[in-house]
C-alpha cells in the first residue's frame, strides 16, 4: 500500500546535469588557455592542440562505459540507456577529474588508472571520495616517468608576474581546466540557487582555508598568492569536495567535514601541496559516516 | 509543486446506488433491516446520521448499508432561526459534538482557519472559499466570542491568490479574526507544521482548535440548521489527463461509484493526497476523514543507491531523518505525519512510505 505517484523532476542525471553544464565555462577558458592560445603562438603542434578535449572525451567515454558495465553487465538491469548512464555520478565524475588533470597527464595511463578506480568505486559502493583516489593514483603512477606538471608550454617558457586579479580570472598554473576560480565562484552561487549541490561545503571550506591561508601570512609570512592559487586547490575544495556520495548529509556534519578537509590541505601542503587537497579529501570523505552519526548522537 | 491557478466549479454527485455507514458498536445503531430511513435520520447515536433517504438492505457488525430512493425526504428538526452569536457556550459545544464528526471543547486559547489544501495537487479550500467565505468568517468569528478564545487566526497561503484576494475583501468586518499569510512550502496545510509556524511554539503546548473550511460549514450546519454533516467536498484528479474536479458528495458513497463517474478505468485509487495519501480499493467509502481522491498509475522507477545528498532530512517538516529511519529499524517514527515529502523530493527514487508507517485514516 506505499506506492509512489508523483515525484519531483530532481534525479542524478537533473543534478549531475547541472554541476556539468556550470563547468562549462570554465572548461571552454581551459580549452583557451591550454590549446587555442598555445597554438596561436605556436608552442604547440595540431596534436596538443586537442589534447585537453581528447583527454575530456576519453573522460566522459569511461565514465559512460563503466556505468553501462556495471548496470547491465554485473547487474544486469533492465533501465533504459538514459537511467543506466546516470545511475551514479560518475560522468561528473569523470569530467571534473579531467578538469585537474596536468597538461603532460599521459592519456594511456590516465585511461586505465581511472577506468580501474571507477570500477572498483563502483563495487565499493563509493566509500570514498573517487576523484580523489584516481588523481593520487594517476599523480604516484606518473611519478615513474617524471612529474606532473601544471604549467603550459608558454609559462615554462616565459617568467610571469601575477597579480591576485590575473591568478583570479585564471591566468596561473594548475589543472587542464581548473584555474579560473572567478568562473569557479559563479558556478558554485548557482549551484546554491539551483540547490544542485552541498554549497555549504564549498563555502565552508573556502571560508576556511582563505582564513588559514591569511594567518599563515600573519604568523610565518607565507605568501598568500602562492597558498591560494597553487594549482588544484580552491577548484578541489569548491567542486570535488562536495561530492554528494562521500559527503556528510547533516548540516552540522557539512560543516564539520568541511573545516576538517580545509585544516588538513592546509597541514599536508607543509609536505606535498600538489596532492594535500587530494588526501585530505581522500581522508576525510572515509569518515563522513562517522561524523554524521556523531553529529546526530550529539543532536539527540 | 505548481498549484493551478484557475476557477474549478463545484460538481454535485449526491445520488449513489447506496451509501455505506460504517461503525463498530451494533448495540447503538437505531435502525433495522429494511426500515425506510429519510435523509439525516439518525442511524448510531449520535455518531452517523443518514446520507439519503432509502431503505436499509443490510446491518452488520461493521456498517449499515442504505440503498438510495433518490426522493432525499429530509428528517425534519427544529432548526434553529435565532442568531448565531445568541447560543450559548454549552449549547455549542453540544450541537457541535452531537452534529459534526469531531469534538471540541469548551476552553481554547487559540482558533486557527486553515486555508490551506493539505496535499499539493488539492483545490478543495480555494474552491470553495468564494462561496463559502461570509459563513465560514461569521462561524469562526461566533466560535471566537462565544468560545472566548483570546487568539483567531484564518491562515492563507501567499500563492492562493484567489483566497488571499476572497479573504481581504471580505475580513474588514471581523476585527476580533487575524489573517496571517504564509509562504507556500509543502507540508504547509498539515496542521502538525502549520500550528507551530503560527504560533511559534510547540504544538503539544498549544491549546488550540484547529479547523478548516470543511469542518467549519460543519459547525454552521450544526449551530445554525441542527443538521449533521452527511456530505463531503472532495478534490477528485484524474492524474493522467489532469483532470480536476471539486465534487460534493454523499459520506458512505464507494469509491467505485466515484470512480465511475469521472469515467476511469483501471487506475489506482490514492486517497487523500497524491504526495502523502494511501491506495484505496474500489469497495472503500468516503468517510469525513477524506479530503481528496486521485486516479493515477504507479511510477515505476528502480530506486538507486541513496547519493547522501540529505534532502529528505533537510525538508522533513517535522525535522525527522528518513535516511537514518530507513537503516534503522528502531529508529522513533511517532512524529511522522506522513506528507511524503521525503519520498516525493529523493533523487535516488528511494520509496521511504514503507518505512514510515501508514499515516492516513
Amino acid at each position: 500500500m506505499n506506492k509512489v505517484y508523483v515525484r519531483e523532476n530532481k534525479s542524478i542525471f537533473t543534478i549531475s546535469r547541472m554541476r556539468i553544464i556550470l563547468l562549462i565555462p570554465i572548461i571552454l577558458y581551459g580549452l583557451y588557455k591550454n590549446g587555442i592560445f598555445l597554438y596561436q603562438k605556436g608552442y604547440i603542434d595540431l596534436f596538443h592542440l586537442f589534447k585537453p578535449l581528447i583527454l575530456l572525451v576519453v573522460s566522459i567515454f569511461i565514465g559512460c562505459l563503466v556505468n553501462i558495465l556495471y548496470e547491465y553487465v554485473f547487474k544486469h538491469s533492465k533501465d533504459n540507456l538514459k537511467n543506466v548512464l546516470f545511475s551514479s555520478f560518475h560522468i561528473e565524475y569523470a569530467i571534473i577529474l579531467t578538469c585537474l588533470l596536468a597538461i603532460n597527464t599521459n592519456i594511456i595511463i590516465y585511461s586505465i588508472v581511472t577506468f580501474v578506480i571507477f570500477m572498483l568505486s563502483k563495487f565499493l559502493n563509493n566509500r570514498i571520495n573517487t576523484v580523489a583516489i584516481t588523481f593520487l593514483c594517476i599523480y604516484f603512477i606518473s611519478l615513474i616517468d617524471g612529474s606532473l606538471v601544471f604549467k603550459n608550454a608558454y609559462e615554462l617558457d616565459k617568467t610571469l608576474s601575477l597579480t591576485f586579479f590575473d591568478l583570479l580570472i585564471g591566468r596561473g598554473e594548475g589543472g587542464l581546466f581548473s584555474t579560473n576560480i572567478l568562473l569557479l565562484i559563479l558556478s558554485i552561487i548557482l549551484l546554491q540557487v539551483t540547490n544542485n549541490s552541498k554549497t555549504i561545503i564549498s563555502i565552508t571550506t573556502l571560508i576556511t582555508y582563505v582564513l588559514l591561508v591569511i594567518a599563515g601570512y600573519f604568523i610565518f609570512k607565507y605568501d598568500i598568492n602562492s597558498l591560494l592559487f597553487y594549482p588544484n586547490i580552491l577548484f578541489a575544495l569548491m567542486y570535488v569536495s562536495t561530492d554528494s556520495v562521500t559527503s556528510c548529509y547533516t548540516e552540522k556534519g557539512e560543516v564539520i567535514y568541511a573545516i576538517l578537509i580545509s585544516v588538513l590541505t592546509y597541514i599536508i601542503g607543509f609536505y606535498n601541496k600538489t596532492i594535500s587537497v587530494f588526501v585530505a579529501i581522500a581522508i576525510v570523505s572515509l569518515f563522513n559516516s562517522v561524523i554524521d552519526r556523531i553529529v546526530l548522537k550529539n543532536v539527540k | 509543486m505548481k498549484k493551478n491557478q484557475e476557477k474549478i466549479n463545484i460538481e454535485e454527485f449526491l445520488s449513489p446506488e447506496k451509501v455505506y455507514i460504517k461503525h463498530n458498536n451494533i448495540s447503538e445503531v437505531l435502525v433495522s433491516l429494511n426500515d425506510q430511513v429519510l435523509k439525516n435520520e439518525e442511524l448510531i447515536k449520535d455518531v452517523a446520521y443518514s446520507p439519503i433517504s432509502g431503505v436499509v438492505t443490510s446491518i452488520n457488525d461493521k456498517e449499515i448499508v442504505i440503498a438510495n430512493d433518490y426522493k432525499e425526504h429530509v428528517s425534519k428538526r427544529n432548526t434553529s432561526k435565532k442568531n448565531i452569536y445568541d447560543i450559548s457556550l454549552d449549547d455549542i459545544v453540544k450541537l457541535v459534538n452531537k452534529y459534526c464528526p469531531f469534538t471540541i471543547k469548551s476552553n481554547y486559547k487559540y482558533l486557527i482557519l486553515s486555508l490551506i489544501d493539505q496535499d499539493a495537487f488539492e483545490v478543495t479550500s480555494k474552491t470553495l472559499i468564494d462561496k463559502y467565505i461570509m459563513r465560514v468568517l461569521e462561524t469562526i468569528d461566533c466560535l471566537s466570542s462565544i468560545l472566548k478564545i483570546d487568539h483567531t487566526f484564518v491562515v492563507v497561503s501567499n500563492k492562493d491568490e484567489l483566497i488571499v484576494e476572497c479573504v481581504n475583501n471580505n475580513i474588514g468586518t471581523y476585527p476580533n479574526i487575524i489573517v496571517k499569510r504564509v509562504n507556500d512550502t509543502y507540508a504547509i496545510g498539515y496542521k502538525e507544521v502549520l500550528i507551530p509556524k503560527i504560533i511559534n511554539r510547540n504544538i503539544d503546548d498549544i491549546n488550540c482548535l484547529f479547523l478548516n473550511i470543511m469542518d467549519v460549514i460543519s459547525i454552521n450546519n450544526a449551530i445554525k440548521n441542527k443538521r449533521p454533516t452527511t456530505e463531503r467536498f472532495l478534490t477528485v484528479m484524474n492524474y493522467n489527463t489532469k483532470e480536476t474536479k471539486v465534487i460534493n458528495c454523499k459520506i458512505g458513497t464507494k469509491l467505485e461509484e466515484i470512480r465511475n463517474y469521472m469515467e476511469i478505468q483501471d487506475e489506482d485509487i490514492i486517497v487523500n493526497g497524491l504526495i502523502g495519501g494511501i491506495v484505496k480499493s474500489c469497495e472503500d467509502i468516503v468517510t469525513y476523514n477524506t479530503r481528496s481522491i486521485f486516479f493515477a498509475n504507479e511510477l515505476k522507477e528502480d530506486a538507486k543507491r541513496c547519493i547522501n545528498c540529505g534532502l529528505c532530512k533537510k525538508l522533513c517538516p517535522v525535522s525527522l531523518n528518513p535516511k537514518y529511519i530507513r537503516t534503522h529499524k528502531n529508529a522513533s517514527i511517532s512524529k511522522c505525519i506522513g506528507c511524503g515529502t521525503c519520498t516525493y523530493i529523493c533523487p535516488s527514487k528511494i520509496n521511504f512510505k514503507p518505512y514510515l508507517g501508514d499515516h492516513n485514516e
